[in-house]
């Protein structure tokens, strides 16, 4: 059985009281149709461009060239301070000095490890 | 006999005799046949026809679907750019009708989970505080159609669906029973489950006279 009830929740459902917005024409469609199926091409795109960066980086990643360590002839300076006189001292400390604030490794060795160091050296393979 | 958009051409719009079944179908709605097919060969500007003659509907389907004129307006739109890709591909082996609304549900149920997936608390503490608001003693117009919108949106999508396509378009058990894929008893209760919902919600506004 109906009632009014039913009558005014029919009237809400239909909604006849709402207006459409907005201004649609067939050119207005037409034009986001085009940019719809724009859109859809570079989904597309995406992914083979995604696939083939990745796959460049995982190349340059597995082929990169392992840094070769610096030999010690590079890398260190075997000095002992108790043999420079004063002014090479004041040199050494010069380069030290200018050399930190380059990033230039250098490491100072004393008396008793660079005479083990020789030794080492002097020791046939 | 396979009908396709040139053979329904073929047929006068309003032929005499009696027409049954899926003839007179056609024949009621071969309009939007001749438009399609007169769209897939070029001629855009059959499309305002379309727009014209089922803009409001679509528009009033997905306004009470989802409340508010934005989501309406960009679904409608959306609905009619989708009809415009597929105009070649319609076959007018059913009701024009059907297969906009179709196309249009399919939209709707895409929109709905694209929310559920970005709806964040804040927009639910949101609506909360409009049904609270809505509950208290505000008097206006169409406060009562507010309440019942809050409602409806609650529903799961099929029953309101189902009860919106009864009711806006008149349209039997069995059509809304195809459209949606499953048998028309279960229409007839989620539309039953819908209207009482909504029909017990009307009866605690009419005891507070607010409608």
């Amino acid at each position: 059985m109906r009632d009014s009830l039913d009558e005014k929740l029919d009237e809400f459902l239909k909604a006849d009281d709402i207006q459409a917005k907005g201004s649609l024409t067939a050119s207005v469609l037409n034009e986001a149709r085009k940019q719809s199926r724009v859109n859809t091409k570079s989904k597309y795109y995406l992914w083979p461009t995604t696939l083939a960066a990745a796959a460049c980086l995982l190349f340059l990643l597995f082929n990169e060239q392992p840094i070769q360590p610096l030999s010690p002839s590079e890398s260190v300076v075997l000095s002992s301070t108790l043999n420079l006189d004063h002014e090479e001292k004041v040199l050494l400390e010069d380069i030290m000095f200018f050399s930190h604030d380059f990033g230039e490794p250098i490491f100072l060795l004393d008396d008793q490890t660079l005479d083990l160091f020789a030794m080492l050296q002097s020791i046939p393979e | 006999m396979q009908y396709t958009a040139t053979n329904v051409l073929s047929f006068p719009v309003k032929a005499e005799g009696p027409k049954k079944g899926k003839h007179l179908v056609l024949l009621e709605e071969s309009e939007e046949a001749e438009w399609l097919y007169a769209l897939a060969n070029g001629e855009i500007h059959t499309m305002d026809f379309l727009v014209e003659k089922w803009q409001g509907s679509l528009y009033r389907f997905f306004y009470r679907s989802l409340g508010n004129h934005a989501d309406a307006q960009d679904l409608t739109q959306k609905t009619f750019i989708r009809t415009f890709k597929a105009a070649s591909r319609y076959r007018p082996t059913a009701k024009f009708s059907s297969w906009l609304f179709t196309i249009a549900r399919n939209l709707l149920i895409d929109e709905i989970k694209r929310k559920q997936k970005s709806q964040t608390l804040e927009f639910q503490e949101e609506i909360n505080c409009m049904d609270l608001e809505s509950s208290v003693e505000h008097s206006s117009i169409d406060e009562w159609k507010e309440i019942l919108q809050l409602v409806l949106s609650e529903m799961p999508e099929s029953q309101r669906s189902a009860l919106l396509l009864r009711v806006q378009k008149e349209w039997s058990y069995l059509e809304i029973a195809n459209l949606m894929g499953v048998s028309e008893s279960v229409v007839k209760t989620w539309i039953h489950r819908a209207r009482q919902k909504l029909k017990t919600k009307l009866e605690v506004l009419k005891k507070k006279g607010e409608i």
